[in-house]
């Protein structure tokens, strides 16, 4: 098979964040990386005295851990209070993100109602002038692919 | 005055509706006007949506007010 032209990088990648799964707020000029973990199904294996391979059945997926990289700023509606407002209370919280922006067409993958597990406050070092970053780990129990359109 | 007649369409794969803000099923009618002609192509093209097919009543699209005017 040819090689694929179709690859993409993220650097065009959207991602939004919702306290209701319908209403959502881009936050792609605060998000930095978003990593993607779990979601692994469960799997069993036994072996017989007849045979040289295993057994092996199938069960139930884990959930998903979604972590989102942000830039830390201090406005009411911006990502650190919102995330942290959502984290305090364990309220339901939801990612979406698309790789290629989230035109027509494009693909979106939405976690499904989640829990804020984890959320790094701001931190760092007297030396560096990097721009101070958080990170918040959602975790849900899928991913859900959708096109927009 | 004639008036155009817009297409239809279906979903063939999960959508996510941006206008409405909802869910649209694979199966499920789909509004695009909100889309251009060029954005609904390749939609399309990418096998997303299909475009609904009008059962074909034997008019042609011509409504028929005969029988209305008769009697």
């Amino acid at each position: 098979m040819a090689q694929t032209a179709n690859a993409i990088s993220l650097k065009d990648c959207k991602v939004e964040v919702s306290t209701n799964g319908s209403t959502w707020t881009d936050i792609s000029g605060f998000a930095t990386s978003v990593e993607v973990g779990g979601g692994d199904r469960q799997t069993a294996e036994a072996y017989t005295f007849d045979g040289d391979t295993a057994i092996v059945a199938s069960g139930k997926r884990e959930p998903v851990e979604v972590t989102v990289k942000v830039v830390y700023t201090e406005g009411t509606s911006e990502p650190f209070e919102t995330v942290c407002a959502a984290y305090e209370a364990g309220s339901d919280f939801y990612v979406r993100w698309s790789p290629k922006g989230g035109q027509a067409g494009e693909f979106l993958f939405t976690s499904g109602k989640g829990i804020i597990k984890s959320l790094t406050y701001p931190q760092g070092e007297a030396g560096s002038g990097d721009p101070v970053l958080v990170e918040f780990t959602l975790v849900t129990p899928s991913i859900t692919k959708s096109a927009a359109v | 005055m004639t008036r155009k007649r817009e297409r239809r369409y279906q979903a063939k794969a999960l959508l996510w509706h941006t206008a409405e803000g909802r869910y649209v099923g694979a199966g499920e009618e789909v509004d695009l006007s909100h889309l251009s002609p060029g954005d609904i192509a390749r939609l399309v093209e990418a096998g997303l949506v299909e475009i609904v097919k009008e059962e074909n009543n034997g008019t042609n699209g011509k409504c028929d007010l005969s029988e209305g005017l008769q009697g």
